[in-house]
C-alpha cells in the first residue's frame, strides 16, 4: 500500500514537472527537439514557486495542515490549468517525443533500462549513510509533520527552538516534503526515501543525455558518453568525499541536486551557449536551474560561481564572448543575492526569532 | 568528515588535506582520479578546439582549484565551505570528461558500423566494471548494531532498522496516544534513525555530545565523579553511549534512577547485551524487547507485557 502511494506521488511529480516544463517551453518558444530539458525545467520552476510562496507562511507559523490544504489547491489547480491552456504545446511535445523515441529506439530502451536498474539499486539497497545527517534533515520533516509546524522544533533534540535555523530556513525542500506527506497522508520517509532519490537520478540522467546529444551526432557515441559518465560516477562512490556518494546513498538530502542535476545542467547550458551565444532557451534553463535549486540547498550559492569560474576560459577567443560572459554574470547573480540574504540572516539583521 | 581550516595552520592543513583526500579514496577511486589527470592532458594535446576548452582547460581549472589544498585552505577558512567545496565540484567535470573521452576515442575509428558496435560494446564493459566499486560501498552503510557484509537490502518499507520500528511500536503501545510526546534515553546507534521515523520520541541530547562518549570506555571513577557533581545529563549520555568496560565495575543503579528522574526521562532504550543493561533494568520495568534492544519504562509501574 505504501509503495503504491510512493508510485502515485512519483507520477504526480512527473505530471507536475511536465506541466511546468510546458510553461518553460511556451516562454522560450523553442521549436527544437529538446524535450529532455522539459522535466528538469519543470522541476526547478515548480520548486521555485514553492520556495517563493512558503517562506512567509513558514515564518508566521501557519499550521502545516492549513499549508498543505492551500498547497494542494495551488498545486492541483495550477497543473490542471496549465494542461488545459497549453494542451496544444503538450500535444506538440508528446508528438516530438514519440518521434524521438521512434528514431532513437535502441538508445531510449537502454536509457530506460539503465534508469530502472539504477532506481532499483537505490530503492532496495539505499540504506542510511553512516553520518549524522539523516537525523538532521529527514527528522526535520518527520518533526514538522508531527508538530504541525515547519522548523520550530529541533529535529535532533526534539526541543522547541527560539529561532529558526539560519541554515535550514531557506532550504524549503524539507518543508515541501512535509507538505506532500500531509497532502497524501503518508509517512514522510516514503516521499523522502522512495520518490525523491529516483526523481533526482532521472532528471540528472536526462540532462547528461541531452548534453551527450549536443556533443555527439552519432547515437552510439551519445550512449557511450552517457555510459562513461555513469561509470565514472559509480566508480567514485567509494569515497565519502565525492558527490557520487550523494547521488547513490545520501540522496535523502536536497544537496543531491547539485551533483546529480545542477552541475551537469550548468555544463550543458554553457556548451549550448558556446555554440550559440544567443540561445535564449539555454540561458533561461540555466537561470531556472540556479534559482530553483535554492529550494533544495543553499550550497548552490558557492557552487555556481566556482563552476562558472572554471568555464570562463572556455569562452576565450570565441566570437561574441562578451555576450556569453554577460549570460554567465546573469547566472551568478541569483547566487550573490541569495548569499547576501544568507549573510543578513547570519548577522541577525534578518531576524528569524520564532514569535 | 570535515577539514577545518580554522583550527590549523596552512602546513598542517596541507597534510590533513592529502591524508583525507587520498586516504579516503579506494584503489578504484584513485585510478579514476589519475585517469582523469591523464585524460585532461591528452585532451589538451590531441583534442578538438571545443573539447580542449570544455574538457581540458576548464576541467583543469576546477581540478586545480578543487584539489589544491592551498586554495581550499583559504576558501574553507573564509567561506566556511569545508569539504563541500571540492566534494561537489570535482566529480561532475571528471565524469563528463570520461564520457567525452570514451566517445571521442571510439570516434577515431572511421568505419561507422564498427565504431557504433564498438561504442555499445565499450559502454557495456565500463558499466559492468563500475558495478563492483558501487556495490562494495554498501558495506559502509548503516545497518544499526548488526554487522554489515554489504549488499544488505532494506529492512522495511520505511528504510529504517527493524529495531527502530519495533522500539517505536513498543513505546506507542505503552503511551497509548500517538500524539503524546515522550522523552527517552537512547544511544547513538538508534539516534541515527529513531526521530526520522517517530518524532514523538525525543532525547534532548545533541548528536555532538552523543558522539563524544562513543569512543570512551565506562570507568567507575568517571561515573562516580559525574554522579557526585550531579552532572546528570552527562552521566546518562556517558552510560548509554560509552563502550563496555574491560573489567568489572560497580555503580549504584539508584544514582541512575535519580538522574533519570531529575532529567524527566520516561523510557530507556538500551542494547540488550550491554554491560549497563542490568543497571537500567533496576531503574524501571521492561516493557518490550526487540532484536537487539530492550525498552525500559522508567519507574516501577505495572508492566504491559
Amino acid at each position: 500500500m505504501l509503495i503504491c502511494k510512493a508510485i502515485i506521488i512519483f507520477i504526480a511529480y512527473m505530471i507536475t514537472f511536465f506541466a511546468y516544463g510546458l510553461i518553460f517551453r511556451k516562454v522560450t518558444g523553442s521549436g527544437q527537439n529538446n524535450s529532455g530539458v522539459l522535466i528538469p525545467a519543470g522541476m526547478f520552476l515548480y520548486s521555485l514557486l514553492f520556495f517563493v510562496l512558503i517562506l512567509a507562511p513558514k515564518y508566521h507559523r501557519v499550521p502545516l495542515h492549513v499549508l498543505s490544504l492551500v498547497w494542494a489547491v495551488i498545486w492541483g489547480g495550477s497543473v490542471l490549468l496549465i494542461l488545459i491552456l497549453l494542451r496544444r504545446t503538450a500535444g506538440e511535445v508528446l508528438a516530438s517525443l514519440g518521434k524521438f523515441l521512434k528514431e532513437n529506439l535502441l538508445n531510449s530502451l537502454l536509457f530506460l533500462a539503465f534508469n530502472v536498474l539504477q532506481a532499483g539499486f537505490v530503492e532496495l539497497f539505499g540504506r542510511w549513510s553512516s553520518s549524522n545527517n539523516p537525523s538532521n534533515y529527514v527528522a526535520y520533516v518527520t518533526t514538522a509533520v508531527f508538530t504541525d509546524e515547519l522548523g520550530t522544533t529541533h529535529p535532533v533534540k526534539g526541543v522547541l527552538l527560539r529561532r529558526f535555523s539560519s541554515k535550514m530556513f531557506t532550504e524549503t525542500y524539507m518543508d515541501h516534503s512535509a507538505v506532500v506527506a500531509k497532502i497524501f497522508r503518508v509517512h514522510p520517509l516514503i516521499e523522502i526515501r522512495w520518490v525523491m532519490p529516483v526523481l533526482f537520478l532521472i532528471t540528472g540522467n536526462l540532462i547528461v543525455f541531452m548534453a551527450a546529444r549536443e556533443i555527439f551526432r552519432e547515437r552510439s557515441k551519445q550512449w557511450l558518453f552517457f555510459a562513461g559518465y555513469q561509470a565514472a560516477v559509480a566508480c567514485t562512490t567509494g569515497s565519502y568525499l565525492y558527490s557520487s556518494f550523494y547521488m547513490y546513498f545520501r540522496n535523502y538530502e536536497g544537496k543531491t541536486v547539485i551533483p546529480a542535476v545542477l552541475l551537469p545542467a550548468v555544463f550543458y547550458v554553457f556548451w549550448r551557449m558556446y555554440q550559440d551565444p544567443w540561445d535564449k532557451e539555454a540561458l533561461l534553463f540555466g537561470l531556472l536551474c540556479v534559482t530553483g535549486s535554492f529550494h533544495f540547498t543553499g550550497t548552490t550559492m558557492y557552487m555556481i560561481p566556482v563552476a562558472c569560474l572554471g568555464l570562463i576560459p572556455a569562452m576565450f577567443g570565441k566570437k561574441r564572448a562578451g555576450r556569453v560572459f554577460g549570460n554567465m554574470v546573469l547566472l551568478v547573480l541569483p547566487c550573490f543575492l541569495y548569499a547576501a540574504a544568507y549573510l543578513l540572516i547570519k548577522a541577525g539583521i534578518i531576524n528569524l526569532v520564532i514569535r | 568528515m570535515a577539514i577545518n581550516a580554522n583550527n590549523s595552520s596552512l602546513l598542517e592543513f596541507y597534510k590533513i588535506f592529502w591524508n583525507i583526500v587520498l586516504g579516503d579514496m579506494g584503489p578504484v577511486c584513485r585510478k579514476v582520479l589519475y585517469g582523469y589527470l591523464a585524460l585532461v592532458i591528452l585532451i589538451l594535446i590531441f583534442g578538438k578546439k571545443e573539447a580542449r576548452k570544455f574538457f581540458g582547460i576548464s576541467a583543469a581549472i576546477l581540478l586545480v582549484v578543487c584539489l589544491n589544498p592551498f586554495s581550499v585552505y583559504y576558501i574553507s577558512k573564509y567561506a566556511d565551505l569545508s569539504t563541500r567545496y571540492f566534494r561537489f565540484l570535482w566529480l561532475p567535470p571528471a565524469a563528463l570528461t570520461y564520457g567525452y573521452a570514451f566517445a571521442a576515442a571510439v570516434n577515431l575509428i572511421r568505419q561507422k558500423r564498427v565504431s557504433a558496435l564498438l561504442a555499445y560494446a565499450v559502454s557495456v564493459v565500463i558499466l559492468v566494471y563500475s558495478v563492483k566499486p558501487l556495490t562494495s560501498v554498501t558495506s559502509r552503510l548503516y545497518t544499526g548494531v548488526s554487522p554489515n557484509p554489504g549488499m544488505q537490502m532494506i529492512d522495511n518499507v520505511y528504510k529504517v532498522e527493524n529495531d527502530t520500528l519495533q522500539i517505536c511500536n513498543i513505546i506507542e503501545k505503552d503511551k497509548g496516544d500517538p500524539a503524546v510526546t515522550v522523552k527517552a534515553l537512547y544511544g547513538y546507534e538508534v539516534f541515527l534513525d529513531i526521530r526520522t521515523y517517530d518524532a514523538s520520541i525525543y532525547s534532548g541530547l545533541s548528536l555532538k555530545k552523543q558522539n563524544k562518549y562513543r569512543s570512551r570506555k565506562l570507568r567507575e571513577k568517571r561515573l562516580n565523579k559525574m554522579s557526585g557533581n550531579k552532572k546528570y545529563k552527562k552521566l546518562l549520555n556517558y552510560l548509554i553511549n560509552a563502550q563496555d568496560p574491560d573489567r568489572e565495575i560497580r555503580f549504584d543503579p539508584d544514582k541512575i534512577a535519580e538522574a533519570l528522574e531529575e532529567k524527566a526521562y520516561q523510557y530507556v532504550i538500551v542494547q540488550t547485551d550491554r554491560y549497563v543493561m542490568p543497571w537500567f533494568e533496576a531503574c524501571g520495568t521492561i516493557i518490550g524487547v526487540t532484536d537487539h534492544y530492550t525498552v525500559i519504562k522508567v519507574g516501577k509501574q505495572n508492566s504491559l507485557m
